[in-house]
């Protein structure tokens, strides 16, 4: 018997024609959309400058290396602060936005009380209001709790976005997993808040797992608030500093810039790569009910 | 409580008061329940309902950075319909987005299909596509500025070089071409996200449907439509949902290729509220601008929990 | 994470106080001792020349020095910066001082310090203001910021490739222009005028051709709208026949682009301040297509047209927050920066990327050695501000923000509408814009 067939490709009369026109081909156009920028991005960083700027050459390939704007950009600037400090932020405001989204999530899908369906629609709504809404009574509200101009600012706003949307993913989450361990726990004397805690959270980790990385990467990437709420250059994060130091008036400074879209990507895709496994089963049972 | 457990717990009979209370508490669904979602709710309502309807009182008034302004009613928004360039905004805005979310469906369903597939480096490619969706926006937006750029586009002169054209598009020149452009450069930013989640959903199809189907003798495509595209669809549309919720809010990919030319062609309601608000200081009309995205954003996001719900009823 | 240093006891915050109640030139006596320990931050972009940054870093810590007084510059570039402002405004707090532009000053008036008594001994020390200078800061009559300087943009040209066509200087009127980008056009070297959204090059592309042919926005009185006239119709139908010979994507420009094109050598001719020459001399002397730049590239003054010849300008100015807690603070800064010592070293430094208006700044010596950069000190006399005829309001601003004098034009080149459509079609966002501002 031949190798066996993968699972929906090519099941058809051309096996191999079929693989390579649903899947190789595909994949390749695929690639070359979502990929290719990056290898684009990787040939700039390594161009020097007289090569980046001549329009004769090809942008392809480069033809001398060099290191100058890595260099640059990681002796020259405070690129390693930034990274630091969008790290602490997005991790912080991911800590906080699980410490208070799992359990209201688990509330909303386990528990019945009073009000609970208006409150879960009311939790979703907020996350309907846009940011440039909200932005400048936020800097004012910030502004008299005396959090403005310091990163604690973003950890206490960041979680206004993050929180409602951790709640939704959890409550649908646990809305698709069984309740029963949590039934045969509590017959054996646990309340409901130790089965929640001992039983349903240890079993929702994949979910738990995805809504982490949906918050850390929509707390990596945010600007607004960490433009006006954040003006100590020490204290600013990756996308904010980046545009300071790596621009001067009317000139952009290319090499650099493209350097730190490099470094403040790939090892943030490779960590997440351990978790793709996981993160990829956490989101079947979290989205069903929705 | 059970035997075993009253028995292991030998305490003073005050604390033994407090820790059945505190008990009874736990197990309580009200007392808990509140207490669960007591945090979050008191969140939102300090961060974001209150600084919500202070927004809202300024959409209705003129107020500006410098001047308190007075109360103006709906004047905000009858100057706003009455606007050449929102009306416009707003419908970059809706083609922004269903174009935006269209292709992200579309690629992000091929792109999990593929996935799902077993192929030599498949790890290494399921963490690559993740890039687009990792690199922070200003500097992904970056990118395809430079890409874009009338002068030193790489992708106009591989299609130059290549014999397939005379002279590369205008990607950010032409009206018509740069709404194209932020909506592809959108799109390729969103469209991991919704293959990673469709993927989810696909992997947790059993493969006996798909061999008993093959028996039966279907065909791919109808295996797609009767088998795959139903177990997946709850999956799909919740990813669509939070698609449409942030691609209508998006900023900082218009800001960064075209800050709203040529000729406002690419302006989304969110960068001319900025536009409005902070550059122009005028914070009433900026509010008014971001008000109006909720009706619509409601309404769109209304539609497709309803086809969820019904999805699950049946 | 900062915190800003309570003022221990009464004491203190009575004499700065007073200090600050005192009219501004009795003030430095009591000043020195009273800014021990205080805070200033301020918040400033980052200027093309290098070195004019470093010169504020020194100019904070020598403060700083001095007085026990801790001086904080916070970069943030262009665009980010007037949304930092906007924050800081809005909230009361973050910042003391901010470089604006000069619609900033009328946006936030009622939010600024005044400083017309600083404003009045600095104009007497260098020959007075320059009536942009003022136009750029008083409002109401009262000072409410301090101009830094206007950046001069000129035409940037190739000589060479000018040459090649048979012109040996820059067109001197706007039908030379035109001739000069026809026969540019034909030997595949076309000029080119930034009609995007560009917060710099947009304006100081775009102002002065609508004013050269006798078109302007505003009345006197800042608030009657008069761009529909047949000045401004002349003005876009020759930017919309120039237009067919400009090297392709103007439209999309953004500031940078226009430096880009031309230093790789795409563009023959644009309008830019002299960040591209410097550019290009900071790397002759390692890169041999920088040395060939700066040796083929001139610049020149605007044509005249029908009504004169004009130009419009950025101009920064120095923002003192009303909401500071540092009143003191803001003044002793100013008054250093604008000393003898330092403004005129600064001045010199910027080889005229930014230029004082002080009337009296002809007779220093500030000016660039390089015969190149010469034409900047008479371009320097040319600046008008947009809201002409009347004051830069701030409807003016908002009709600069939105860009609406490009987009007149560039949707006229574009053919997206007739010549007289897009006039019709500016005045109207201008009334619209003019009806809802109690300017």
């Amino acid at each position: 018997m031949s190798a066996p067939m993968p699972t929906g490709v090519a099941y058809g009369r051309h096996p191999v024609a079929e693989r390579w026109l649903f899947l190789y081909v595909p994949l390749g156009f695929a690639l070359v959309f979502l990929v290719g920028p990056f290898y684009w991005m990787l040939i700039t960083a390594l161009k020097s400058d007289s090569e980046l700027y001549d329009g004769t050459k090809s942008p392809l390939y480069v033809a001398r290396p060099t290191l100058d704007h890595f260099v640059f950009l990681l002796t020259k600037t405070d690129f390693i602060t930034w990274i630091g400090n969008t790290m602490l932020v997005a991790s912080l405001s991911t800590a906080i936005a699980l410490l208070m989204g799992v359990p209201a999530g688990y509330a909303l899908a386990r528990l019945r009380f009073r009000g609970s369906e208006l409150i879960g629609t009311a939790i979703f709504v907020t996350y309907l209001v846009p940011t440039t809404l909200l932005f400048i009574p936020m800097v004012e509200v910030m502004a008299r709790l005396h959090l403005d101009d310091s990163i604690w600012a973003l950890v206490v706003v960041y979680p206004t976005f993050l929180v409602p949307f951790v709640t939704w993913l959890m409550s649908g989450y646990f809305r698709t997993t069984p309740s029963e361990l949590e039934d045969c726990a509590r017959i054996d004397g646990l309340t409901r808040l130790g089965a929640m805690i001992r039983i349903a959270i240890p079993l929702a980790k994949p979910g738990i797992l995805s809504a982490a990385i949906f918050s850390f990467t929509l707390s990596w990437n945010e600007f607004i608030y960490a433009l006006t709420l954040v003006t100590a250059s020490s204290e600013r994060t990756i996308p904010v500093g980046v545009l300071v130091q790596l621009t001067r008036a009317d000139f952009y400074f290319w090499g650099p810039l493209m350097a730190g879209a490099l470094l403040g990507s790939v090892p943030v895709a490779l960590v997440y790569s351990f978790f793709v496994n996981h993160y990829t089963s956490g989101l079947t049972a979290g989205a069903v009910k929705g | 409580m059970s035997a075993s457990l009253r028995a292991a717990t030998s305490v003073p009979p005050e604390r033994a008061l407090w820790r059945r209370r505190l008990t009874d508490w736990a197990d309580n669904e009200r007392v808990l329940g509140y207490l669960l979602v007591g945090p979050v709710v008191l969140l939102l309502i300090g961060l974001v309902a209150y600084p919500f309807f202070v927004a809202v009182g300024y959409a209705l008034s003129d107020r500006t950075l410098a001047d308190e302004g007075e109360f103006i009613g709906l004047e905000n928004f009858y100057n706003l319909f009455e606007n050449q360039i929102y009306r416009q905004t707003l419908g970059n805005t809706l083609i922004f987005t269903a174009g935006s979310v269209t292709m992200r469906l579309v690629f992000g369903v091929g792109l999990a299909l593929i996935l799902n597939e077993a192929f030599r480096f498949r790890r290494l490619v399921r963490s690559a596509v993740l890039l687009p969706w990792i690199v922070p926006t200003v500097l992904g937006t970056m990118a395809w500025l430079w890409m874009f750029n009338p002068n030193f586009s790489v992708i106009n002169w591989v299609l130059v070089h290549s014999g397939l054209m005379a002279q590369g598009p205008n990607w950010l020149t032409d009206p018509d071409l740069a709404l194209f452009s932020v909506t592809l450069v959108n799109a390729w930013r969103g469209t991991p996200f919704m293959a990673i989640t469709v993927l989810a959903g696909l992997q947790s199809i059993p493969s006996e449907l798909y061999d008993s189907s093959a028996i039966d003798g279907a065909s791919k495509f109808q295996r797609f439509r009767h088998i795959t595209l139903p177990l997946v669809m709850p999956v799909l549309l919740t990813a669509l949902v939070l698609s449409i919720i942030w691609t209508f809010s998006d900023f900082g990919i218009v800001y960064g290729l075209t800050k709203g030319g040529p000729m406002n062609a690419t302006h989304v309601l969110a960068t001319l509220s900025y536009q409005a608000g902070l550059a122009s200081g005028n914070i009433g009309e900026g509010a008014a601008i971001s008000l109006t995205m909720l009706p619509i954003l409601f309404v769109l996001i209304l539609w497709q929990l309803r086809r969820i719900r019904r999805m699950n009823i049946a | 994470m900062t915190k800003r240093s309570s003022n221990s006891g009464t004491t203190r915050r009575r004499v700065l106080a007073t200090a600050a109640a005192l009219p501004a030139f009795a003030a430095p006596a009591i000043a020195q001792n009273a800014l021990k320990g205080t805070k200033l931050t301020i918040l400033a972009s980052n200027w093309y020349v290098p070195e004019c940054n470093a010169q504020l870093d020194q100019l904070a810590a020598e403060i700083g020095r001095d007085t026990g007084m801790e001086v904080r510059i916070e970069r943030f570039a262009g665009d980010e910066l007037t949304t930092k402002t906007a924050a800081v405004i809005g909230s009361g707090r973050g910042a003391d001082l901010a470089v604006g532009v000069e619609f900033d000053t009328y946006v936030y008036a009622s939010k600024l310090t005044d400083v017309t008594d600083l404003a009045n001994e600095i104009g007497k020390t260098y020959g007075g203001w320059l009536d942009s200078g003022k136009a750029a800061s008083v409002v109401g009559g009262r000072f409410k910021s301090l101009c830094i300087g206007q950046a001069p943009a000129a035409w940037n040209y190739r000589t060479d490739q000018f040459a090649a066509v048979g012109l040996n200087k820059f067109p001197d009127t706007f039908d030379d222009l035109l001739k000069a980008a026809k026969l540019l056009h034909a030997k595949g070297t076309p000029i080119g005028m930034t009609l995007g959204h560009a917060s710099g090059d947009g304006r100081s592309t775009n102002y002065p051709v609508l004013w050269a042919f006798g078109g302007k926005e505003f009345e006197n009185d800042g608030k009657t709208v008069s761009i529909d006239s047949p000045g401004t119709l002349k003005a876009v139908e020759w930017y919309a026949e120039v237009y067919k010979y400009f090297i392709p994507g103007t439209t999309a420009w953004l500031d940078p682009d226009n430096n880009q094109a031309f230093l790789a050598g795409k563009v023959s001719a644009t309008v830019n301040v002299n960040t591209i020459y410097l550019a290009s001399r900071n790397a002759a002397a390692t890169d041999p297509a920088r040395k060939f730049m700066i040796e083929n590239m001139e610049h020149g003054l605007w044509p005249r047209g029908p009504a004169g010849r004009f130009a419009n300008y950025n101009i920064n100015v120095w923002l003192p927050f009303a909401s500071s807690p540092n009143k003191a603070g803001q003044l002793h800064f100013l008054r250093e920066w604008y000393s003898r010592k330092f403004l005129l070293k600064w001045t010199k430094t910027g080889q005229s990327y930014f230029i004082p208006t002080f009337a009296g700044f002809d007779n220093e010596d500030v000016w660039p050695d390089d015969p190149k950069l010469k034409i900047f000190r008479e371009l320097n006399k040319l600046n008008r501000l947009p809201g002409y005829s009347g004051p830069p309001t701030p409807i003016a601003a908002e009709a600069v923000n939105k860009y609406i004098l490009v987009d007149m034009f560039a949707k006229a080149c574009t053919g997206q509408l007739k010549p007289a459509e897009a006039v019709k079609w500016a005045a109207k966002e201008y009334e619209q814009i003019a009806k809802k501002r109690r300017a």
